[in-house]
């Protein structure tokens, strides 16, 4: 990752498509949810993606350049939000159009439904480390990374966050 | 959480004790492990379940716009840099003319008090070239000023010119954690 990193202080042009290719799509799931919009998580990607670009000599002194990207966009997600007027946490209603995308099936849409209101239940904490976690595919050391948080802090409220989602989900998906 | 029937204190439990150990310097295997896996309890199908909703990744076409973006930026930081650089050259250039008019002028330098230009203001004046441009090219342009002001830049002197360049820069950089 060190090594990635360097390169992309550099300026190398590889490096950023090879930042862009691991990232884009867990980093558009996560900000969809932040931000209840695809068109507006897409447009703070690319926001995200040019910031990198543009401070890329700190780049050299960063451990982690994709805990570092979505430090960038949870930042910029925030700031959006902020200037809409809108709760960052509202991505989650399970009316939200945002959960209804990409699925066929009805079977599909009510998962998404169920999903969306476990989700719901949460704090904005927790439900942020879930979509961190889950939809945006990152490691606890990336998560401490992007949220300010120590490892065993982001471990251990992880696993409590299942613990406690498991009882409803389980009386949800029961067949 | 298990106790001491002797002494009535309570024990941290499992969980605690790892996390506990995990603060430290060198965490024991097992807190590694908790770390690596907390599913002790095997919350994996929680997460399962969780993960049956995958939306859409980013747009085939986001691609494209970003990663032409990217280059348009290096490409117009590079022009920038070859801009600094021949301004750089041209600078030192004028310099070392204006150093040979004057000695031709005044001939052989007796009774001329002239101050040599210090390593550290030499190292200033080239963290300015860095910063418009890259360390090494302003390496370049320290060698070059101290050649032509009658002495090559080498040891003591050449560290202290880089240490001034590296002090300049990292005080530009900032510490690179900001998002």
């Amino acid at each position: 990752m060190q090594h990635l990193a360097d390169r992309l202080a550099r300026g190398e042009e590889a490096a950023f498509v090879e930042l862009y290719d691991a990232c884009a799509d867990r980093l558009q799931r996560y900000l969809s949810l932040r931000l209840g919009s695809r068109e507006l998580a897409a447009d703070v990607l690319q926001t995200a993606m040019l910031r990198v670009v543009k401070s890329r000599r700190r780049l050299a002194k960063v451990d982690n350049p994709i805990a570092y990207l979505f430090q960038i966009a949870r930042h910029e997600a925030a700031r959006v939000a902020k200037q809409r007027s809108r709760q960052v946490f509202s991505a989650t209603s399970p009316t939200d159009p945002l959960w209804q995308l990409a699925h066929d099936t009805t079977s599909q849409r009510d998962d998404a439904e169920v999903i969306a209101m476990a989700l719901a239940r949460l704090t904005a904490e927790d439900q942020e480390l879930i979509e961190l976690k889950i939809y945006g595919g990152l490691t606890f050391r990336e998560i401490a990374a992007v949220t300010g948080r120590s490892k065993a802090t982001v471990a251990t409220r992880y696993r409590r966050t299942l613990e406690s989602m498991r009882p409803w989900l389980a009386t949800q998906f029961q067949e | 959480m298990a106790g001491n029937a002797v002494s009535g204190v309570k024990r941290p439990g499992r969980i605690e004790r790892r996390v506990t150990a995990l603060d430290s310097k060198h965490p024991s295997r097992k807190a590694r492990q908790y770390l690596n896996n907390p599913f002790h309890d095997n919350l994996q199908p929680v997460e399962d379940q969780l993960a049956r909703w995958r939306s859409a990744g980013a747009p085939a076409e986001l691609r494209t716009v970003v990663l032409g973006q990217i280059r348009r930026e290096l490409r117009a930081a590079r022009w920038d840099r070859r801009l600094a650089r021949a301004a750089a050259v041209l600078l030192t250039v004028g310099v070392g003319l204006n150093v040979a008019i004057v000695r031709q002028q005044e001939g052989p330098a007796t009774g001329h008090v002239a101050a040599r230009p210090t390593p550290r203001a030499i190292g200033e004046l080239a963290a300015t070239v860095a910063e418009a441009t890259d360390v090494e090219t302003a390496n370049l342009f320290a060698r070059q000023m101290a050649s032509l002001r009658g002495w090559p830049a080498r040891g003591e002197e050449a560290t202290i010119i880089e240490r001034e360049i590296r002090r300049r820069l990292s005080l530009t950089s900032g510490n690179g954690k900001d998002g």
